[in-house]
């Protein structure tokens, strides 16, 4: 190819640039906006690997093979924007089950008995230091709660893996975390009295891992347990219809 | 084409070994980001909180730094022609050219990462700057590499007889500088503009 084929590929590839940066500013849909400009984006792939890399003139890799580009993007587009339907979880098992009382141990080392939270409404979720798994959207998601909460809601992350969570380490995970001292509180303690609140007072799933390096599995979900202990509802803490319907329940409770 | 440009030896793939080899070493790569993306993408799904376009990233900055790399992926196709025209003078050139860009691409990154650490904003802070750091990081990392590997080309090329004996290393170094561009190609809309 000449220098000026070359050229004339890169005045394309320019253009393409510029029209996908303009459409990003756009007021229109943001699935229309995603898909737009993933098929531009598509599009300057492909002039880069047909012209540049000479695709278009080796005979020896098929062509269609630089088509499947396009279509890989639009399924993680498709995943995006449905994401909903492919987080979804069944709806929780309903009833006005009560928080039973527990003796735990927070991140400072002290005590932290049940008693502690009585006549405050506050939010539990399920974690553990060390999960590399769903852990950080949930506590990214507690982040965000604890922001967007009224300042008289309490949040409460119970570590699932009471061995090898210490006061210490939830102490550090916290920091990370950017809890607030004295209003999340990270709580450890034996791994009897962690299954038993898990299972019978939250009535979530919790189960351990069969060996050493096997995940522990447990439940994405945050509960909200009102003044008298009562546990009101529990949210699917990757689902944002569900947390915002959790803003609304929490709100209404303080009030 | 010329005989110096493909080295002219016969292999049962009927592509040169080294040209096949950087292929398949491209598709390992193709994996790699596709894993790193895919990941990022499955956070961000799972999350509440997403910067819109624009919010925490600077859309100039990325829209210029993508226009560089674009432009040097042109330099670096000018210059496996200049190696078919035979012509040593301007393959320099143009290899100088995408050198100086994929540096200016560099710089520009650093002058973003300096911006992101001044807002406090670190791998670690928050699951989208950990996607942030990781993907430009490793990018960063191979557009580093391509700049490394053509400033060897462009050595080489002082050699006598070099576009006869050794001219498809440019193309074999092109293929992997393209590559790059490729990867940002999709970065840039990914964590700018949607």
């Amino acid at each position: 190819m000449s220098y000026g084929k070359y050229l004339l590929i890169w005045v394309w590839l320019i253009a393409l640039l510029a029209a996908g940066t303009f459409i990003s500013i756009l007021p229109i849909s943001k699935t229309h906006a995603v898909l737009l400009i993933l098929f531009i984006s598509s599009i300057k792939a492909a002039l880069v690997i047909l012209f540049y890399m000479h695709m278009k003139f080796e005979r020896l890799i098929p062509l269609w093979a630089v088509a499947i580009f396009p279509f890989f993007l639009l399924g993680l587009a498709s995943l995006l924007i449905f994401s909903g339907i492919v987080f979804g979880e069944p709806p929780p098992a309903s009833g006005d089950a009560s928080v039973p009382a527990f003796h735990l141990t927070d991140e400072t080392g002290r005590p932290f008995e049940s008693g502690r939270l009585k006549g405050k409404v506050w939010v539990a979720d399920f974690i553990f230091t060390s999960c590399a798994g769903s852990c950080p959207q949930i506590t990214e998601r507690m982040r965000s709660l604890q922001g967007r909460l009224p300042a008289a809601v309490q949040l409460v992350s119970i570590s699932v893996d009471p061995a090898r969570d210490t006061p210490t380490a939830l102490a550090g995970y916290a920091k990370r975390a950017g809890a607030e001292p004295g209003r999340w509180h990270f709580l450890t303690g034996s791994a009897a009295a962690i299954e038993s609140l898990v299972r019978g007072g939250f009535r979530l799933s919790y189960a351990e891992g069969e060996g050493p390096g096997e995940p522990i599995t447990h439940s994405v979900r945050f509960a909200l347990v009102d003044q008298q202990g009562r546990i009101r509802g529990s949210y699917d803490s990757t689902d944002q219809k569900a947390v915002d319907h959790l803003l609304k329940d929490a709100g209404q409770l303080v009030h | 084409m010329s005989a110096g440009a493909d080295n002219g030896q016969a292999t049962s793939t009927g592509i040169p070994s080294a040209k096949l080899g950087m292929w398949l070493f491209l598709a390992s790569e193709v994996m790699f980001f596709a894993g790193l993306i895919g990941a990022t993408i499955v956070l961000r799904a799972g999350l509440t909180h997403w910067p819109h376009p624009g919010e925490e990233l600077s859309i100039p900055i990325a829209a210029l730094n993508t226009f560089i790399l674009l432009s040097s992926s042109m330099t670096m196709a000018m210059g496996v022609a200049a190696v078919h025209h035979q012509d040593v003078k301007r393959l320099r050139l143009f290899l100088t050219l995408t050198i100086l860009l994929g540096s200016a691409f560099l710089g520009v990154k650093g002058y973003e990462y300096s911006l992101k650490f001044a807002h406090g904003h670190f791998p670690g802070t928050a699951l989208f700057w950990d996607c942030y750091f990781t993907l430009t990081g490793f990018h960063g990392i191979h557009v580093l590499a391509g700049v490394i590997a053509n400033l060897w080309v462009l050595s080489l090329t002082f050699r006598p007889d070099f576009l006869r004996a050794k001219g498809h290393i440019v193309e074999i170094s092109g293929l992997y500088w393209h590559f790059v561009d490729l990867v940002w190609i999709f970065l840039f809309p990914l964590l700018y503009l949607i």
